[in-house]
């Protein structure tokens, strides 16, 4: 049976159309009540939808995640959910264009924002998810929006991914946390989610002043345990660029609002082997 | 009869904003992004002076929209800029073709169009000059078959795709508007002599006419299906410009003289039809008495246009014509022949 239901993860509202029996419910378990809505609004103009249906493909991967005609990809019924996280993330990426947008994770704490870009496997979603039980506001684990208007922080509030090795850790660390939706064999390992503490969910419209950049690197051959370097502004304007989903398409104005961001924060770049001491130093060093 | 929504909305946008409702919006908007068409509805709203009236969330897709329209429109004016002085070399006429055309002469269809690659023409004997010089400048030829290669310069209208080796751009060299296995025996020439120069360009231009002509084959003697609604909307707006600049009895004699009546006669008819435009009288009588009427053909336009099981089956012959269109009976087959004894030559050698 067909069923409707939106997403309203500020700054973009999402209508979701899936013949999927458990996708609401599941989903229930990582949005609270005010986000997740099971019936749309009439009176509402969505920004995306999606159709999440099943559809004849052979033996394997039924599911197809779809926004209008773009296919995005099929999934295997017990990977609704990582197929679902990835697809809106893609929505997001590939089309909006308010914000310049840069793949980094995004905290804050007491009104400065701490922006970490990284790539995979450096300990970015680990460290975001520890900073987010720790007691800082999470803004996104994926997607850093900057605001062409005052050069503020958008948040993007959505579940923590958390990939292999980082699922333990982040339950070594925090016995009792609750870890949702373990999802073993996709193409990214086993990923497991985390639902955003509840002063995240809060905030979920609040912008926050951009403070630090940070450049994690786990490193588990380092001679110290942990250690932190300033980075050059003009290295971290680079890597930004880089890794931004929409750099090119702002122009002159992707430019002008990286520049002002690296001219008002401080940028480190952090190599650790010892979680506990990385993050007391971290702290120490930021608060 | 259903009309897409898109459609709807570019046949008289107030009326769609008076009785739109927010599940039509959304709809709107997702089937505008789909087509890449959400920059063109920033551009329509903004003709009829309405942005500031529409609902909040549609000016945000709107402005999404434009600034990706304005990083594409960019990168096409670089990228001619960077091909001037290769063409400035020639001595025969290089034309703008389709996009890049219709952005040179800023054109109302135009405004918010995306574009995926460059087209140019150049006459048939001057192809392989034009393509050395572009092979100067760092344009490249992917390798292919020598089949697949005769097939390009043979049988259809244009070499195989250029791309340059840095940026990346993909240009493609046209020698004639329609497949030549189309057996058409279209009038090409008449193309050059409608061209006028661009000012302080090496480029030239194909009188407006010409411009719809080209859009027109492409639309009714074709097979494809996934971007009617698009290739609909460009006639739409390039019709409105020729009718206010009373061009459209020359759009016909042009037509006639080229050797794409049937094109054209049609396409109007389906404008007129969707659109709702009223056709000035001395035109619309010919189009009513014109031996080029294809009720059949434009039925099943339409049928496809629709949802459901008839509208599958009149895409399925939609695409039947449109292969009988762009391919003569002959070279069909022996296309066929030649690419079914190639694959089963290679399944073969592979097999051994």
């Amino acid at each position: 049976m067909l069923s409707l239901f939106a997403l309203y993860a500020s700054p973009f509202t999402v209508q979701i159309a899936t013949d999927s029996p458990t996708l609401f419910s599941d989903l229930s378990r990582l949005y609270p009540e005010q986000v997740l809505r099971p019936d749309p609004s009439p009176a509402h103009i969505y920004d995306f939808h999606i159709d999440y249906k099943r559809r004849f493909s052979g033996k394997s991967r039924p599911y197809h995640f779809r926004t209008g005609t773009e296919h995005f990809r099929m999934a295997d019924a017990h990977q609704l959910i990582p197929t679902f996280e990835w697809g809106l993330n893609w929505c997001v990426s590939a089309y909006q264009q308010q914000y310049l947008a840069i793949h980094a994770a995004v905290l804050e704490k007491d009104g400065n924002a701490l922006i970490m870009p990284a790539p995979p496997g450096s300990g970015k979603s680990t460290l975001c998810a520890l900073l987010m039980l720790r007691g800082w506001r999470l803004l996104s684990d994926e997607m850093c929006l900057i605001d062409p208007a005052n050069g503020q922080l958008q948040p993007y509030v959505r579940p923590v991914s958390l990939k292999n090795a980082s699922i333990d850790v982040i339950q070594q660390h925090q016995p009792g946390v609750e870890v949702f939706h373990r999802t073993p064999d996709t193409e990214k390992g086993t990923v497991a989610y985390l639902r955003p503490t509840d002063l995240s969910w809060q905030q979920l419209n609040t912008q926050a002043k951009p403070a630090w950049i940070l450049f994690p690197a786990y490193q588990a051959d380092a001679a110290e345990p942990v250690a932190l370097f300033t980075m050059p502004k003009a290295d971290t304007l680079l890597y930004l660029a880089q890794n931004s989903f929409n750099y090119a398409v702002f122009a002159a104005e992707g430019f002008n609002l990286l520049s002002q961001l690296v001219e008002n924060t401080e940028s480190f770049r952090l190599e650790y082997n010892d979680t506990r001491q990385m993050l007391e130093l971290l702290e120490q060093v930021l608060c | 009869m259903l009309v897409p929504l898109l459609i709807q909305c570019f046949r008289d946008p107030k009326q769609f904003l008076a009785k739109a409702s927010a599940a039509c919006w959304t709809d709107l908007l997702q089937q505008a992004r789909s087509l890449g068409l959400t920059a063109q509805l920033k551009a329509l709203f903004e003709r009829h002076s309405m942005l500031d009236e529409l609902p909040e969330t549609v000016q945000k897709h709107c402005a999404w929209g434009w600034r990706y329209y304005q990083k594409q429109r960019a990168s096409l004016f670089y990228e001619l800029m960077q091909l001037e002085p290769t063409l400035a070399q020639t001595n025969y006429p290089c034309l703008l073709l389709k996009g890049a055309a219709y952005q040179a002469l800023g054109l109302a269809v135009s405004e918010g169009r995306l574009y995926s690659d460059i087209d140019l023409l150049v006459s048939r004997s001057q192809l392989a000059d034009c393509k050395a010089k572009l092979f100067f400048a760092g344009f490249f030829e992917p390798a292919m078959s020598a089949y697949d290669k005769h097939f390009y310069l043979e049988l259809s209208h244009e070499n195989p795709p250029l791309y340059h080796v840095k940026r990346g751009t993909a240009l493609d060299l046209h020698f004639a508007l329609f497949p030549l296995a189309g057996h058409k025996n279209l009038a090409t020439e008449q193309v050059f002599a409608s061209a006028s120069p661009l000012e302080g360009s090496c480029f030239q231009v194909p009188s407006l006419s010409y411009l719809y002509i080209h859009a027109a084959i492409h639309f009714f003697w074709q097979e494809e299906r996934h971007k009617l609604i698009k290739d609909l909307i460009d006639l739409d707006l390039l019709y409105t410009q020729l009718a206010e600049k009373q061009l459209l009895q020359q759009l016909l004699n042009d037509s006639e003289q080229f050797g794409a009546l049937e094109p054209v006669v049609n396409t109007l008819l389906l404008v007129e039809k969707l659109f709702n435009r009223k056709l000035p009288a001395e035109i619309a009588s010919q189009l009513v008495n014109s031996h080029e009427r294809r009720d059949l053909a434009r039925a099943l336009l339409l049928r496809q246009l629709q949802t459901g099981t008839i509208a599958t089956l009149a895409g399925a012959l939609w695409y039947l014509r449109g292969y009988r269109h762009k391919m003569h009976w002959r070279a069909l087959l022996r296309h066929v022949w030649v690419k079914s004894s190639l694959m089963l030559r290679q399944r073969r050698q592979s097999a051994s």
